[in-house]
């Protein structure tokens, strides 16, 4: 009888210290698993604001340098409106620069002596930083829900732009 | 002993496993994305490189302004060897030395334009390979960059061609002024019969006695209406190469016979993987090839 009471309890606590590996195994592997989906997440919404500053500068360039932070504002908004979920509050950060390093240069007319515009190439280049909030789910309830991790990216393209003579 | 030994800690042991392997996969994951990143990060750094050297072979319109020299060129010296023949079929002397004396400018005169013609692609090429390598020498300053233990550098430029983009002709319109000459043109199949621009790749020469000058027109966007065509980035199968003038760091000899209208430049960056030891291995080597397009002929040429 003393035996077998022995065995039972013996068996009883393998089965035990397995079911308490196993749970706790399991709980590492959930805050694990959700660090690298936290992980995954920022280096997804990171990536996609890099890819969204790229364009957005594309974009930028393309035209009357004037004109280039409505167009990268409005090229925003598209993404914005196209995205959804955790990564969709891309923000433009004013100001779009535009460094125009040479432009046509007047000229007098003989004619009537005024100043018209040649047109011509205008050469330079438009850098525009755009910024982005990511809500990631554990960090999330760590840094509390009104505060978003947020990141810049910041890019560079050449204008690509002739001005149309006067 | 033994059933102890193969039961206590097997589970701590195959959780510990699958913590590793997700782990594993999931940085083996990352470190793909991040290849996969620097690769667009490359391409648009070339983009960047390619728009921006398209944009020094046509400042100011001198390309146009060569095709239109060209044009002038070939039209003075036909009316100057039309005004010989009748001449001659006049038998008018006082004027034949004089008409001959014409044709002789005419004829000098297209020399020089032809002289101007090579200068210029000389130029263009000495421009471009300049940013070339003063972009290479920036590249080598800045370093790499290195995160989650891989390692990049900016792309380096493996090769540069210079050319024209397929199926896009001179800016130079064919004009009704000299009948003769436009009949003779459309004839030979100099000029596009539908656009009346004249085309790139031939050689359009005079009848007869001046066949044996050389009038060679550039391909450039022509100017429509109010609109000239700027730098633009375009899709590499567009692309004729007229010569490459840049490979594995070292300038070419290759000579180029027209001036060209759009670049290609291809790249290789490297991935390196930095590991524990400080000691490098080559990751992949990320190729990319960008092409441009130079801004089109502008008002005044036309």
């Amino acid at each position: 009888m003393i035996i077998c009471s022995r065995l039972t309890l013996l068996c009883r606590r393998r089965e035990g210290a397995s079911l308490v590996e196993v749970t706790v195994g399991s709980v590492v592997l959930f805050f694990v698993v959700i660090i690298l989906v936290d992980l995954g997440l920022l280096i997804y919404g990171v990536s996609l604001n890099d890819a969204v500053c790229r364009d957005a500068a594309r974009k930028s360039a393309s035209g009357n340098p004037i004109n280039a932070e409505q167009r990268a504002l409005l090229f925003v908004d598209q993404m914005n409106s196209r995205n959804s979920g955790f990564v969709s509050h891309f923000r433009l950060v004013p100001p779009v620069k535009a460094e125009i390093t040479s432009q046509p240069k007047l000229r007098r007319n003989p004619e009537n002596d005024q100043l018209v515009n040649p047109g011509g190439l205008v050469t330079g280049s438009v850098t525009v930083t755009t910024e982005v909030e990511i809500k990631p789910l554990a960090l999330q309830f760590v840094l509390g829900r009104n505060s978003p991790l947020r990141f810049q990216s910041k890019q560079s393209f050449p204008i690509s732009y002739v001005q149309p003579p006067d | 002993m033994t059933g102890n030994r193969q039961t206590r800690g097997n589970m701590i042991f195959l959780v510990s496993l699958a913590i590793g392997l997700v782990v594993a996969i999931a940085v083996v994951g990352l470190m793909f994305n991040r290849v996969l990143l620097e690769r667009t990060r490359a391409q648009f750094a070339l983009d960047s490189l390619a728009l921006t050297l398209a944009s020094k072979i046509n400042p100011g319109d001198r390309v146009g302004q060569i095709n239109g020299l060209e044009e002038s060129s070939r039209e003075l010296v036909f009316t100057t060897r039309q005004a010989v023949n009748a001449c001659s079929s006049q038998e008018l002397e006082g004027f034949t030395r004089l008409s001959n004396l014409l044709l002789d400018e005419a004829r000098s005169g297209h020399d020089l334009v032809e002289k101007e013609r090579r200068n210029q692609i000389a130029i263009i090429r000495k421009e471009v390979l300049e940013a070339v390598h003063s972009y290479e020498t920036k590249r080598e300053e800045n370093g790499a960059m290195s995160f989650m233990s891989i390692k990049t550098n900016d792309p380096k430029v493996v090769r540069v061609d210079l050319g024209r983009i397929k199926n896009v002709d001179s800016n130079i319109e064919s004009l009704d002024a000299i009948p003769e000459l436009c009949q003779f043109d459309r004839l030979n199949g100099y000029v596009d019969s539908r656009s009346r621009l004249f085309k790139c790749d031939v050689n359009a020469k005079l009848p007869y006695a001046d066949a044996d000058l050389y009038f060679r027109f550039c391909a450039l966007p022509a100017f429509v209406g109010k609109t000239c065509s700027p730098p633009r980035n375009t899709n590499f199968d567009a692309f004729k190469s007229f010569g490459r003038i840049f490979v594995n760091g070292v300038d070419t000899s290759e000579a180029c016979d027209d001036i060209p209208d759009a670049i290609q430049i291809t790249t290789n960056m490297d991935v390196d993987m930095a590991d524990v030891a400080r000691k490098q291995s080559s990751l992949a080597t990320l190729s990319a090839v960008s092409t441009s397009v130079c801004s089109g002929a502008a008002s005044e040429s036309e």
